[in-house]
């Protein structure tokens, strides 16, 4: 199988980031009580995340590979993030699934299948989130679609009611956004780094998001901010003709967000590692080691996804100002 | 060329070393004469050259030859150019060409003195009519489909691309068969490089016999990992001319009415001839069917197996009777049912293919009806696992140039969705479309135009738009092959 | 090498991952429940789907999990709940009841947002006259152009949010039939006294597609058929509320002399505001429901809302007044 190592286009990394970042919302715990209020915090962090993301891809367009240190760094927090987003989907899929499946073993095959496909090379990942995105996109329609029978203006409940919570949910989101760090990770070996695209996955990923927000608010109301996983809920409640519930739907949303996720850090991970070993085997082997360890580490201790992700993001701020203001080594 | 494989100027030499080659093959013809005192031998093989041709323009004019000849060289020039007629004259100066002059239906003849032969091209064997292919039926269009003869092919495709740039190259391949492989591209089209390409990847393939262009195909399609190959096959004549003026490439394999197309990419699978001759729009919605029916018979199976096993959540209310009926009489798990049905269906369909026609209906009556129904009746599957199946078995026909690949992944998804449930058969799905964005036809990525994006490409991918728009400007693969060979940023070109 | 090593270690991880797929025979599905709320611990009936007909299963317990677990026991199969289609009630005396065991169903996330509720007298005897599950949900969502409107997800919503109420439907069985006998409103404080509602009320919240009137003026008798009616807005004026209808309104029949379109839409107009009135003073006024959302329309749209607007409310009513078989004087 021919592996390619570079990205043929920038719309290429404009789906897989966009996809990403639609993972939080499909993982959603309930601290949503008002979805339209997560909406308008979803679009503060992903204003927050614009201006950080011009930089990176500014400093992206000029500088090679990492140097051993950030290269290091960037890897280990990739394998973190890869890590903390594996639980999370875990957490999701016992709920989802009904404890049908052992936790170990569906850990495990994500691994494998994650990692197979990382393998495959960051182009064809690439190629696949450009194709994917059009089912992606067809689900949420499909979605769109058997719940709007359902929307009631009645269901929804104001934000201003619950203002005092905006600041708390906003600190909630923004640890999440592991997009920055991807970006920073593949803007480097797209064709044209300068490309708008690098910067239009932010609305565009804000955009499907508040499109299911909006029908959280309207189809489910306060019963949404009841449940755990929101989505999944409202794929339950949404019917068409002879299907009773959309639930293949949101699972397919779901792992295909996680999936392309997930296959992102990994690859960014072990590109930065190759940039500090110079080899990709050992790169490889190196990062998928630290990812495991990560998942195992989580998944005995129990630690909360919102815990992890708010102790990751300082050293990733660190990481990406680093590389902003230091870059790599430069061109010659 | 080696000393010993140049041809002997003796004739007495070469008459051995002929007999002792050919090992006293019976249908080895071998004729000696004498024209003003000069030895001349004739050498072929009996079924391969036309005996009326043979008696008419070779031994008639050599028997009527009036003395006079002189030296041996200006008699070997005089039956060169003068006394021996054929459309197809050469020159051959070693034995291994010798005799794969011969064994291609070429007469050969030698005169004593000089060290080289003279084939003239008397072929007569007998070679299977033009006709219909049985396997890429077209509703409209032509009814011609290749041969085994590489001149016959060639000669289909040449009255159908008028084209002076169209190239024919003859290689021969196999260290035993010598099969005569044509690679056929229109050159002001076809990318040098990937044609460059082409040659040297079937030329290094050392293999004692080329039979068929299957034989060639792993060399040029994909890795052994891989399901889908970058390299498609066509009998018909017109579909490689349409593949030829994109600039691709065509390998013709002497023996085989299979033509091997390369690059080949993904969607090619669901495009055909008939969609050019019909109107637009139900061109799309067979395209748009062949598509439905790929992801049909590829996942339904496994889907099925997967909401029956461990999400009975995704079962419509009004058929859940019906499935709870059904499941509960049968003894195998749905994963079970779902493998032995299919391996049945295969082991039918095997048995199908080698049976004459006679026996075939029978057996379509006892495995279909017979075998199918008492199945159901004792219980052993399920009614709703036997319409899944039958349904799947259809789609499968719908793309027959995906059927290996489809068989294997209706298998796998089939074994992940009873062990992984919809879990599995989402995570199988993307894996798969990440390995089919991996692959590479050659150097053209194997999702072309869809990933990387062509957008001039859309026109006649999931649609196919009206002559108006597709008439300007044709899709050229070697502008996908640009777009793959293209430096990124960042790197080195 | 390495490849096929990797290759047959995943093939053997997924042979030994979930390899407990079960099929859906083995499952105890449940198709509807019965709750009877009325004494602790609740008793409850579970009607499990069955090939040919349903089983049913007297379970007692203090809580839905226990009342599961212990279905589960007494099968040997594993329950499953979201094919569940209904649930209803019996013995509930009050809105705060019924929302605790809503809230105890919701806390279950095998049971689907879908699920339909209604009240009955008996939740113990529901089902021993040739009730079952499938009648109720057919009854359910016939009362409704969207069944959804009495599911758990809606009925929580009304529960939790201030400023509108709903239906809840009130069944009883009769002759292997089953029968709607009235409506519980939610913000109701008795869930014991049914009431009957109009059929302008039914007709506004969607059960049912039209309704027909007749109106009668100098002798003639026109019989016209309303639909479409909806609440289109509401206006808040100090403690006042403004409440307009819109309807579209056929005629369909003539009988006498002959009518104007003018007569015939003063003589409509009459009998709408009367039903209005009249759900008016069985509902709003006496401060049994918000029926009409008056106080939730009110705070969308950015209004300071009273307390108990809605039972200080004018209405109005306008309609589209068709004649498509020309019936009507010029």
């Amino acid at each position: 199988m021919a592996k390619t190592h570079k990205i043929s286009g920038s719309g290429q990394i404009f789906c897989l980031l966009a996809l990403s970042q639609c993972f939080w919302l499909l993982c959603y715990r309930p601290r949503m009580t008002n979805a339209l209020l997560t909406a308008a915090a979803a679009a503060i962090v992903s204003g927050a995340v614009f201006l950080p993301a011009v930089f990176c891809r500014r400093r992206a367009a000029k500088c090679l590979p990492a140097g051993p240190v950030s290269g290091a760094a960037g890897a280990i927090l990739g394998s973190c993030y890869f890590s903390v987003t594996a639980m999370q989907l875990l957490a999701a899929v016992r709920v989802i699934f009904e404890e049908l499946f052992r936790p170990v073993w569906l850990l495990l095959i994500l691994f494998v299948v994650v990692m197979a496909s990382a393998a495959m090379g960051q182009e064809a990942l690439g190629r696949a989130a450009f194709i994917v995105t059009a089912l992606f996109l067809a689900g949420v329609v499909l979605l769109a679609a058997g719940a709007a029978g359902q929307c009631s203006l009645l269901n929804l409940e104001l934000p201003e009611r619950h203002r005092g919570m905006l600041a708390g949910e906003i600190l909630y989101l923004l640890p999440m956004q592991a997009e920055l760090l991807l970006l920073m990770g593949f803007a480097p070996l797209t064709d044209r780094p300068s490309s708008a695209k690098l910067l239009l996955w932010i609305p565009f990923g804000w955009l499907i998001n508040a499109v299911i927000l909006l029908l959280v608010a309207l189809v489910l109301g306060p019963y949404g901010g009841l449940q755990s996983y929101p989505v999944y809920a409202l794929s339950r409640a949404a019917g068409l003709s002879a299907l009773s519930g959309l639930m293949p739907v949101y699972c397919f949303l779901l792992l295909t967000s996680a999936f392309f996720r997930l296959s992102a850090l990994a690859v960014m991970s072990m590109r930065l590692a190759q940039d500090v070993v110079g080899r990709p085997q050992p790169a490889f082997w190196a990062v998928a080691a630290l990812c495991l360890a990560g998942v195992f580490l989580l998944y005995f201790t129990g630690w909360e996804p919102a815990g992890v992700y708010s102790v990751l993001a300082a050293p990733s701020l660190a990481w990406l100002l680093w590389r902003i203001l230091r870059g790599g080594k430069k061109r010659a | 060329m080696e000393k010993s494989d140049q041809l002997d100027a003796s004739i007495i030499l070469l008459r051995e070393r002929i007999e002792a080659g050919m090992r006293g093959s019976a249908d080895l013809i071998l004729n000696e004469f004498r024209i003003d005192g000069i030895g001349v031998l004739t050498f072929m093989f009996d079924g391969l050259v036309s005996n009326s041709a043979v008696s008419d323009f070779l031994l008639r004019p050599l028997y009527r030859m009036e003395p006079g000849a002189g030296t041996p060289e200006k008699l070997w020039h005089y039956l060169k150019d003068q006394c021996l007629l054929s459309s197809e004259q050469g020159e051959v100066e070693t034995y291994s060409d010798l005799f794969t002059k011969a064994m291609s239906g070429f007469a050969m003849v030698m005169v004593d003195g000089v060290p080289r032969a003279l084939s003239l091209g008397y072929q007569g064997f007998e070679t299977r009519g033009v006709s219909e292919p049985a396997a890429e039926k077209n509703m409209r269009g032509s009814r011609e489909g290749f041969t085994e003869s590489n001149n016959t092919n060639t000669a289909l495709v040449r009255r159908r691309l008028k084209s002076p740039y169209l190239t024919v190259e003859t290689l021969y391949l196999g260290r035993q068969s010598r099969t005569n492989v044509r690679m056929l591209y229109l050159s002001d089209v076809a990318d040098a490089g990937t044609v460059d390409l082409i040659r040297q990847k079937i030329s290094r393939a050392d293999m004692p016999v080329v039979l068929d262009t299957g034989y060639l195909q792993p060399f040029i399609g994909k890795g052994k990992a891989s399901l889908f190959s970058g390299a498609g096959v066509t009998q018909r004549p017109d579909t490689l001319c349409a593949k030829l003026a994109e600039g691709r490439i065509g390998i013709m394999v002497d023996g085989s009415p299979c033509v091997m197309v390369a690059p080949y990419l993904f969607m090619e699978h669901f495009q055909s001839l008939d969609d050019y001759t019909q109107r637009p729009y139900f061109a799309t919605f067979v395209r748009l069917l062949k598509l439905a029916a790929f992801f049909l018979t590829v996942f339904l199976p496994g889907y099925y197996v997967a909401i029956v096993s461990y999400h009975p959540e995704l079962i419509p209310r009004t058929l859940l009777r019906s499935f709870l009926g059904s499941v509960v009489a049968t003894p195998m798990s749905a994963m079970g049912e779902a493998l032995v049905l299919f391996l049945l269906y295969e082991l039918l369909r095997e048995a199908g293919l080698r049976l004459p026609d006679a026996i075939g209906h029978t057996l379509s009556v006892v495995g279909g009806i017979v075998i199918g129904d008492a199945i159901v009746t004792a219980g052993l599957v399920g009614l709703p696992m036997i319409i899944i199946i039958a349904l799947t078995a259809v789609s499968a026909f719908v793309v027959p140039s995906l059927y290996e690949p489809i068989t294997i992944l209706r298998f796998l998804f089939i074994f992940v969705g009873g062990i992984l449930g919809v879990y599995g058969i989402f995570l199988g799905f993307l894996l798969l479309a990440v390995n089919l964005c991996a692959l590479q036809s050659l150097s053209t990525p194997l999702t072309s135009p869809l990933a990387p994006w062509e957008p001039a490409a859309l026109r006649d991918l999931f649609w196919r738009a009206g002559w108006e728009k597709l008439k300007k400007g044709n899709y050229r693969i070697s502008s996908a092959a640009q777009t793959e060979r293209r430096p990124s940023h960042g790197e080195n070109p | 090498m390495r490849n096929h090593i990797i290759a047959a270690a995943a093939l053997a991880l997924c042979l030994l991952t979930g390899c407990a797929g079960r099929s859906v025979a083995q499952y105890l599905v449940v198709s509807s429940m019965a709750v009877d709320c009325s004494s602790a611990p609740m008793t409850v009936v579970l009607e499990i789907a069955g090939e040919e007909q349903n089983d049913y299963m007297t379970l007692q317990g203090g809580s839905y999990g226990a009342i599961f677990a212990q279905a589960q026991r007494r099968s040997g199969r594993q329950i499953y709940l979201g094919a569940m289609q209904c649930v209803v009630f019996g013995g509930v005396p009050d809105g705060k009841a019924l929302l605790s065991q809503l809230t105890a169903l919701q806390s279950d996330s095998r049971i689907s947002p879908n699920l339909q509720i209604a009240l009955c007298e008996n939740a113990q005897e529901f089902y021993s006259d040739g009730a079952d599950g499938e009648k109720l949900a057919a009854l359910l969502t016939l009362q409704y152009t969207d069944s959804r409107r009495s599911s758990l997800k809606e009925l929580l919503n009304l529960f939790g949010a201030e400023g509108r109420d709903g239906l809840i439907a009130w069944v009883s069985t009769g002759d292997g039939e089953l029968i709607l006998d009235g409506v519980v409103p939610t913000g109701s404080s008795d869930y014991t006294a049914v009431w009957k509602p109009n059929e302008f009320c039914t007709l506004l919240l969607h059960r049912q597609e039209e309704m027909r009137l007749t109106v009668a003026e100098n002798g003639t008798a026109a019989g016209v058929s309303v639909s479409r009616l909806k609440l289109s807005r509401v206006t808040v004026e100090g403690n006042r509320a403004k409440a307009r209808f819109s309807a579209v309104a056929t005629v369909q029949s003539l009988s006498g002399p002959g009518m104007s379109r003018e007569t015939l839409e003063g003589g409509l107009r009459r009998e709408l505001m009367e039903q209005i009135e009249e759900l008016d003073r069985a509902v709003m006024q006496n401060g049994k429901s918000d029926l009409l959302g008056i106080e939730k329309r009110a705070q969308l749209m950015g209004s300071a809302v009273p307390e108990q607007l809605y039972r200080n409310t004018g209405y109005s009513v306008d309609f589209i007044l068709r004649d498509p078989k020309g019936l009507l004087e010029r």
